[in-house]
């Protein structure tokens, strides 16, 4: 595994990636690196550009919905704004079920740059093959399969 | 557990079949369309795996079927067809998927290709500039809120009426570029602003532009109502809903994971996430989609308006006009009517990399296609050769009226990426003859032909199978990419 917290692993027809974190929160931000390292290889690059950010909720069923719904709003925020996100900080993680509404969810900044033009056009992100689990050195990680 | 050739059972010698007994929750047997050779090919991913899966859904009606250019997908696997009781199956939006009614159009010219042979480059860059990917600057022609929304319900008939094109355009498209059931009010508003600047764009992946020719004729008959000849010029275009239809997709596979629960609904792949064709769910994204596919038959119509711009300026008044032959979604899910048991019954019949193929007589198709039947539209890899074929009535008994799409990948995107380099696929192309125009050294690279199948396998199973029958094949003159 290198460092940054991501690797791009092959798929027949779209593109799939391997993630993880020693934090959930952490793992959520490597995934949106991810993310962002496939719109545009040199996101993380051109740090003199001015940065934008936005707020973001999520509310999902389970930790792994919460995941790909999480970057699946980046996503659409994204390709609204033609905004690669790079960088998330959050405001509110909760990893267990609320009582109320029986949903996990988070809450978050999420930092970018304005593209001229994304490398890849991802249409969306799949909840095939994600799953977030604890590997046997408690690292969370999950593939994650982007529709391309 | 893992599926092998043992466990099929050969029906002839284009047709497989997994029996209903290998898994416990197939609520049908699965059918593969395919040669041994093609075969052996699918067995090199998950496409099996995930066909089984279909066989799961709920309602499901004869078999869970996968045509010839199979390949992994998420949830259902690209090239599969499932076809539901309306009353107690389900609609799954991983059916269709992302890009909702992503389809092809084949536009014919009066000409033949060598003679308007030196314009061809200039022709190639005029398009390539008429019709932007959207990747960087968005689309040329913008909506109002109000306009956009006609559009979502109108389909491809709204852009005609807004001066994109001829009245007799919409005749000669898949449900006349029109899906009635449209409900604009059901796509969220992020879909709608995703696709706002999208019109008349191509998108990246595998959408193309190709102008091509015509390099063999194999039935007279169907070529001739078609209105095409040997050696004419023609050209493709292949792409699909664009943003809106991926969000679309997006807010409802959300929708339903979160109603599965509440119908009792469990599957073995969340992507598969569906709910009942007659629950509130089920029936908002039908609606939804509907209003998805509108917008993708909009989005070519748009096209074919600047394409057939770009041909006067190049060729002037002299070279004729641009007609359409025809336009069929690969993505979608419609209803139709067929005989289930010896009775006929109206099933939502789901489609997801694969193409509409109804024979002569078929009451959908325009007047003068109705004694051959319905084009089918094959494109091919990138500079390798796409296909016309004409629908069958045979394939309304064996596949729900449905052929293949393409010729089906087989290596990944980014395993292409790294062995062969955009500029070296280039000048191979511009070796045989081929111009190219694309955006993006690496995004040709993804669609390196090797990477796919060969398509004159996988349209040579569709042919043997009966599912559709060759009538004529199309080699590319210019290749334009975003």
């Amino acid at each position: 595994m290198t460092d940054q917290g991501f690797e791009i692993l092959e798929h027949t027809a779209d593109l799939r990636i391997k993630a993880w974190g020693k934090t959930k929160e952490e793992l959520f931000k490597n995934a949106l690196r991810g993310m962002a390292y496939v719109q545009k290889e040199e996101a993380r690059i051109k740090k003199q550009e001015a940065r934008i950010t936005k707020k973001i909720q999520v509310k999902s069923t389970d930790m792994t919905a919460l995941l790909i719904d999480f970057l699946s709003e980046v996503l659409t925020q994204s390709q609204i704004d033609r905004v690669v996100f790079f960088d998330a900080n959050f405001k509110a993680f909760s990893d267990t079920p609320s009582a109320d509404s029986g949903q996990v969810e988070l809450e978050a900044e999420i930092e970018g740059i304005k593209v001229d033009k994304f490398d890849e056009d991802i249409k969306a992100v799949t909840y095939h093959e994600a799953e977030v689990k604890q590997n046997p050195e408690g690292v969370y990680e999950t593939k994650i399969v982007f529709d391309i | 557990m893992n599926i092998t050739k043992n466990d099929l059972k050969k029906i002839n010698d284009f047709v497989w079949e997994i029996p209903k007994s290998f898994r416990a929750d197939m609520r049908a047997p699965a059918r593969i369309f395919a040669t041994e050779k093609l075969l052996e090919e699918i067995f090199r991913d998950r496409s099996m795996e995930q066909l089984v899966n279909v066989a799961t859904l709920p309602g499901i009606q004869k078999h869970a079927l996968v045509m010839p250019d199979a390949h992994e997908g998420y949830g259902f696997p690209i090239g599969g067809v499932a076809a539901m009781d309306l009353d107690e199956g389900v609609i799954s939006p991983g059916g269709i998927g992302y890009d909702i009614n992503c389809g092809v159009r084949l536009l014919r010219s009066p000409v033949k290709w060598f003679e308007v042979e030196d314009k061809l480059e200039e022709l190639a860059t005029e398009i390539y500039h008429a019709v932007p990917s959207g990747l960087g600057r968005g689309g040329r022609l913008v909506f109002d809120k109000n306009k956009f929304d006609l559009m979502l319900g109108g389909g491809a008939g709204y852009l005609v009426e807004e001066g994109f094109g001829k009245e007799n355009d919409v005749l000669h498209l898949e449900a006349q570029g029109n899906l009635s059931q449209a409900d604009p009010s059901l796509v969220s508003n992020e879909a709608k602003r995703r696709g706002k600047d999208q019109l008349g764009t191509l998108g990246s992946g595998n959408h193309f532009l190709e102008v091509q020719r015509v390099d063999e004729i194999f039935e007279e008959t169907a070529a001739k109502a078609f209105g095409l000849f040997k050696d004419q010029l023609v050209i493709l275009i292949h792409t699909g809903s664009r943003g809106l239809g991926h969000q679309i997709a997006t807010d409802y596979i959300r929708l339903m994971m979160s109603a599965m629960p509440k119908y009792g609904i469990v599957l073995p792949d969340r992507e598969l996430a569906c709910a009942p064709f007659r629950s509130p769910e089920g029936q908002k994204y039908f609606a939804a989609m509907c209003a998805g596919a509108n917008f993708a038959w909009a989005n070519r119509q748009t096209i074919t308006h600047w394409i057939r711009e770009s041909w006067r300026k190049v060729l002037g008044d002299l070279s004729g006009e641009l007609e359409i032959v025809y336009d069929v979604a690969h993505n979608i899910a419609k209803i139709e009517r067929y005989k289930i048991d010896g009775k006929e019954k109206e099933l939502c019949v789901h489609r997801k990399g694969a193409t509409r193929a109804f024979g002569a007589g078929n009451s959908e198709l325009p007047a003068d296609y109705q004694s051959a039947g319905q084009p089918v539209l094959i494109p091919g890899s990138m500079g390798t050769a796409s296909y016309v074929l004409v629908g069958t009535n045979e394939s309304a008994e064996l596949s729900f009226s449905t052929s293949c799409h393409g010729a089906g990948r087989r290596m990944s995107r980014h395993g292409a990426k790294k062995i062969w380099r955009g500029s070296d696929l280039k000048k191979q192309l511009e070796a045989q003859g081929i111009i190219v125009r694309a955006g993006s050294m690496s995004g040709l690279a993804e669609e390196a032909p090797l990477a796919y199948k060969d398509v004159e396998e996988v349209v040579g199973a569709v042919h043997g199978a009966g599912l559709a029958k060759k009538v004529a094949r199309l080699k590319p003159l210019a290749v334009i990419k975003g």
